[in-house]
């Protein structure tokens, strides 16, 4: 009877260092699967301020990537990139959310593209340089006066060879 | 002599000449176009902005502060020299407010004005010249709960689905435990379905989004939503006229045709006018952008008349000499009534051909589903709960059979003991 209750004991406890193994092996390989499978986001950096509209967003372990302006991706847009790993694509200027989804999917980070508001005049022609449309107005001898809503790179004729001040700051609220 | 006077007449004649045609470009960036700030009690901040010389040339900067909040901003100078050299150059202002300023938004500019490098002042212009604003919003939270919201309503033609988005903000002082809202559908004076959004709470300052999808079997036309915004007890109202069904214009083909790399190519575009009136003074404008997503095309068609129910053909050239083989991307827009519908397209130019396919991207309501990570640890838990719980009752059944055992062992009905 003992060498019964040996056997059963050290059947049970060969069973038990088993189950504990198992458990470990578990554990370390989820762990393992999810350090490795676990989208990284490369570029740009959370929190960063872009100096350009055009971004190529690099990560890895993914070809599909979010991009929302809400923190919580309620309207995303996906973009299913062709080349694993990279997206080049042009924002408005604005504050932006992104991950990228594989296996897994990766936290979310932020990125800013800064609006830049640009005027030129040459000869007679003002153009809207800047990344966002513009309210223009003119500050002359008569005061300062609304001229026109111009969008990025569009053109305006003006006469010139008044001495007037032409102003450019950003449209919309 | 009469050599020396020729020289001055040529002389002469050129420095007038230089001065007649001579290019006066202004050209002025500043960035950000505008810094939005959310007050607190005391508000104490030092926040930077460039100035862009975008044609690179030596020039003088002038700064000076306006509105509202004017006396309350300091720029760190009032004019600043500029030479070729400086392609952007990095400025700050300070802003010093205390309370006392009434809940919503308040506003100031800091203009930045071109000067030609020799004048100091811009009171000594004497011809035009442009200046640039970057804008401070200050937003002074409304006290308790207050949301600002708009809806903006977008027609998926393909899955013939209407997605309402309703973007808040919420600028009280209080966090808004809950918000939603019913979107009401009304043709004309009848009310034709309610949809009801998701929930959400907004923290003080931040923002969300409540969105509702409607798949409409009502006829094509216009059609009203009205939003009854519901957060915390407290409700707001909004109202959009969208259209059900398919666009007025479709874009049903396009292609080129005998095209030879670095010739012009003739670009005809095929669009489909599926209203019953004509639509005039339709006009086509194509951008193409290079794989770094510069523009490198803007094409624009002269106008058409569409005839109701019909196809026209509207062309548009695009001049490919500087043009290399390869794949492009390009957004092609028919403006039309003030309106306008957009495509994307990938273009691909061969030696003899240019091939136009797909779409670039889209906004997707359902986005791609991955495990997340909380999944697989539930999944692993619940795995080490099944394993530990197996392992548990085969112990304690192993216990109690070998438990019975001692037993009888011990109250002298043991095996031992009967042999």
């Amino acid at each position: 009877m003992k060498e019964i209750n040996k056997i059963n004991k050290r059947a049970i406890t060969r069973i038990g260092k088993i189950a504990i193994a198992a458990q470990f092996v578990l554990v370390i390989g989820v762990l393992a699967f999810i350090y490795f499978c676990t989208p990284k986001l490369d570029y740009p950096r959370n929190n960063e301020v872009l100096s350009q509209s055009a971004v190529e967003l690099k990560f890895r372990n993914a070809r599909v990537v979010l991009i929302d302006e809400n923190p919580d991706f309620t309207s995303p847009r996906e973009i299913d990139t062709e080349n694993a790993g990279m997206a080049n694509i042009t924002f408005q200027p604005g504050v932006y959310y992104w991950k990228a989804v594989g296996i897994l999917e990766s936290s979310a980070k932020r990125f800013t593209i800064p609006s830049e508001v640009g005027l030129e005049l040459d000869n007679e022609i003002l153009r809207n340089s800047g990344n966002v449309p513009v309210n223009v107005s003119v500050e002359n001898e008569f005061g300062l006066s609304g001229l026109a809503i111009l969008d990025i790179k569009v053109e305006y004729e003006v006469n010139e060879s008044e001495k007037a001040v032409y102003r450019g700051e950003q449209h919309g609220g | 002599m009469a050599d020396s006077k020729k020289i001055i007449f040529v002389l002469a004649a050129v420095f007038l000449f230089g001065i007649v045609f001579s290019r006066f470009v202004f050209a002025l960036g500043i960035t950000p176009g505008r810094t939005t700030i959310d007050f607190s009690s005391k508000l104490e901040r030092e926040v930077e902005f460039s100035i862009i010389n975008s044609e690179s040339k030596n020039m003088g900067v002038a700064f000076s502060v306006q509105g509202e909040l004017a006396e309350f901003i300091r720029v760190d100078s009032d004019i600043e020299k500029f030479s070729s050299n400086d392609a952007s150059r990095q400025f700050k202002f300070n802003i010093n407010l205390s309370s006392g300023l009434s809940p919503g938004l308040h506003k100031a500019e800091i203009i930045a004005t071109e000067l030609p490098e020799d004048i100091g002042d811009a009171d000594m212009m004497v011809r035009a010249t442009v200046s640039v604003v970057t804008q401070i919003y200050v937003y002074v939270p409304y006290p308790g709960k207050y949301i600002e919201s708009d809806l903006n309503i977008v027609n998926k033609e393909d899955t013939n689905v209407v997605s309402f988005y309703i973007p808040m903000t919420s600028r009280g002082k209080e966090d808004i435990g809950k918000a939603s809202a019913v979107i009401e559908i009304y043709k004309g004076e009848s009310k034709i379905i309610s949809l009801n959004t998701n929930e959400k709470g907004i923290k003080s300052g931040e923002r969300a989004e409540l969105i509702a999808s409607w798949n409409p079997d009502v006829a094509p036309g216009e059609y009203n939503a009205v939003v009854n915004l519901i957060y915390d007890n407290q409700t707001a109202r909004l109202e959009r006229k969208f259209n059900v069904g398919n666009e007025s214009l479709a874009v049903v083909g396009i292609s080129t045709n005998e095209f030879k790399l670095g010739q012009i190519a003739k670009i005809k575009i095929l669009v489909q006018n599926k209203l019953s009136d004509p639509v005039h003074e339709a006009n086509v404008n194509m951008r193409i952008y290079d794989p770094e997503l510069t523009s490198i095309a803007d094409l624009k068609s002269e106008n058409y008349e569409l005839a109701p129910l019909a196809n026209t053909e509207m062309v548009t050239y695009w001049d490919t000499e500087k043009i290399e083989k390869g794949e492009y991307s390009s957004e092609l827009k028919i403006n039309f009534d003030k309106k306008f519908i957009s495509k994307g397209f990938k273009v691909r130019v061969n030696a003899d051909s240019i091939d136009f396919t797909g779409v670039g991207f889209a906004v997707s309501s359902q986005p791609s589903k991955a495990i997340s990570t909380r999944t697989i640890l539930f999944i692993v838990i619940g795995v080490l709960v099944l394993i530990n719980v197996s392992w548990l009752v085969y112990w304690m059944r192993n216990r109690k059979s070998s438990g019975k055992k001692e037993e009888r062992k011990s109250s002298g009905k043991g095996y031992l003991k009967l042999k």
